[in-house]
């Protein structure tokens, strides 16, 4: 499944860029997500736990910077498996970051798949799933930038 | 009160209770070892767990606490017990003076699934494509819910926090939802809902309850199920009808504004553009109708 979005953050394009690239970050921002280290320049890795009420879904995965053009873009991309479902999620996302005066838009492009039982869910229930949990991000990035100001 | 290994697929060891009353089924959620979720009828719990995607130590069947079953009307506020099934409920009274929750309960899926589903079921599960959520979203229902610090309400509009998220804590049963049932002089209320074929699923579904006074609108709310995270008041609909003539021009006027409230995701059953459109035309629709059996005539 694909989709995309856009979310303003009211700092300048380089310090946006740091924020994304940052683990700490990216641990209070992604919903449920625990632990996640910088392994190497490139790579993250950690584990992502969520309980929505249906299910219980235990990531553990990596994140891998593939390409990038600081400050403007870039592409990575995300490995998660469930044990206990065996399920596989793959995600490949793009950010643009763009100048807006003293603010940045980022703009993201996301494509999801989602293989093993997890999958059978079906895309009714896991896109509205994926799809809040990458507004959440972004909106708890810009929460923590605005709290910060 | 069974004791035992077998659970209710039969497969897993997993310990299923089935508690005849609150204390008892609270005690049991707070006493078990493991993991241990509620059942009710079985209908959405039952298809996770043979798929994988549910995995318990143990399972509380609420299903024979007979105090959580039935619906009551006192002074004008209506309760409805979690275990009531959609079956149930349709066949009350309560669904033949409140139409938005007998059309609700019609269209939910066949005679199995609404003998069985229940509304505690609906309401715990969160998912915002289930029937009866706008219906008692535009009734400004509450929840009522037990758990190992005593008994608490909560307005639906503030339980429903998100995609299959709910503010029900560890260990918290739903035992019912209340709402002022609607004057019945006065007021209407209709479910309109479209599901795409050999889904079954709402595409998208609307609910009104409106109250009339001397040909005008006095109050209306509008909720859509399906389109959203959760399922949504339409605010601007409602606050462009309020105090408008109950005519058939108002009403196509206002569901214009359906959208404006509403954020549905593209997926097998249609893009946004297309729910969007469908969204105003139910909510026309199901405010006609509303208004009809209102006493007024659009
Ligand atoms: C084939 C099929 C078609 C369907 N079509 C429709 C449809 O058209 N429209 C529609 O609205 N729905 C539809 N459903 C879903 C149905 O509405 C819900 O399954 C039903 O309301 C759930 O009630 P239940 O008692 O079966 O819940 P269960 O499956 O027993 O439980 C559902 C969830 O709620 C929790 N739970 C249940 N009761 C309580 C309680 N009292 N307190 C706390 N948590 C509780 C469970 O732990 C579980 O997470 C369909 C289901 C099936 C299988």
């Amino acid at each position: 499944m694909e989709f995309e979005g856009t979310e303003t953050v009211p700092v300048e394009r380089s310090a946006a860029w740091d924020l994304i690239t940052d683990p700490a970050v990216l641990t209070t921002c992604v919903m449920g997500a625990e632990e996640i280290a910088r392994v190497s320049e490139d790579r993250y890795e950690g584990a992502i736990r969520q309980r929505i009420t249906g299910i219980d879904v235990a990531l553990d995965g990596e994140v891998r910077i593939e390409e990038r053009d600081r400050p403007e873009w870039l592409r990575f991309t995300g490995v998660g498996t469930d044990s206990r479902t065996g399920s596989r999620m793959d995600a490949d996302v793009t950010v643009t970051l763009t100048d807006e005066g003293a603010a940045t838009e980022l703009a993201y492009d996301v494509d999801v798949t989602f293989t093993g039982r997890l999958a059978t869910m079906g895309s009714r229930v896991l896109r509205r799933q994926v799809r809040a949990n990458v507004e959440t991000y972004f909106e708890n990035l810009v929460d923590r930038v605005e709290a910060r100001a | 009160m069974t004791d035992g290994t077998a659970d209710a697929t039969g497969r897993s060891e997993a310990d299923y209770y089935r508690p005849e009353t609150v204390e008892a089924a609270c005690r049991r959620l707070r006493d078990a070892d493991g993991r241990v979720r509620i059942v009710a009828g079985g209908q959405t719990l039952l298809p996770l767990v043979r798929q994988g995607l549910v995995d318990a130590d143990a399972f509380v069947d609420v299903s024979a606490v007979p105090g959580l079953s039935g619906v009551t009307v006192e002074d004008g506020r209506a309760t409805v017990g979690a275990t009531t099934t959609y079956a149930e409920l349709a066949d009350h009274g309560l669904a033949d003076r409140v139409a938005a929750l007998g059309e609700a309960c019609a269209v939910v899926a066949d005679r199995q699934v609404r003998t069985l589903g229940t509304v505690g079921g609906a309401v715990a599960h969160g998912d915002p494509t289930f029937d009866l959520l706008a219906p008692l979203r535009a009734l400004d229902a509450d929840v009522g819910l037990a758990g190992p610090d005593g008994r608490r309400r909560v307005p639906l509009s503030e339980f429903l926090i998100g995609h299959l998220r709910t503010d029900r804590h560890e260990g918290e049963l739903v035992t019912d939802v209340t709402f002022d049932r609607p004057d019945p002089e006065r007021s209407g209320s209709a479910y309109e809902r479209h599901a795409a074929a050999g889904s079954g699923r709402a595409t998208a579904g609307v609910a009104a309850v409106v109250t009339l006074v001397d040909g005008a609108v006095e109050t209306a709310r509008v909720a859509c199920s399906a389109v959203a995270d959760t399922p949504v008041r339409a605010h601007a609909v409602e606050g462009d009808l309020t105090g408008e003539a109950a005519s058939a021009e108002a009403v196509a006027a206002a569901s214009e504004r359906a959208p404006a409230d509403i954020d549905p995701i593209d997926d097998e059953a249609g893009s946004p553009a297309y729910k969007r459109r469908l969204v105003a035309t139910l909510t026309e629709r199901s405010l006609l109708s509303a208004i009809g059996r209102a006493g007024g005539s659009p």
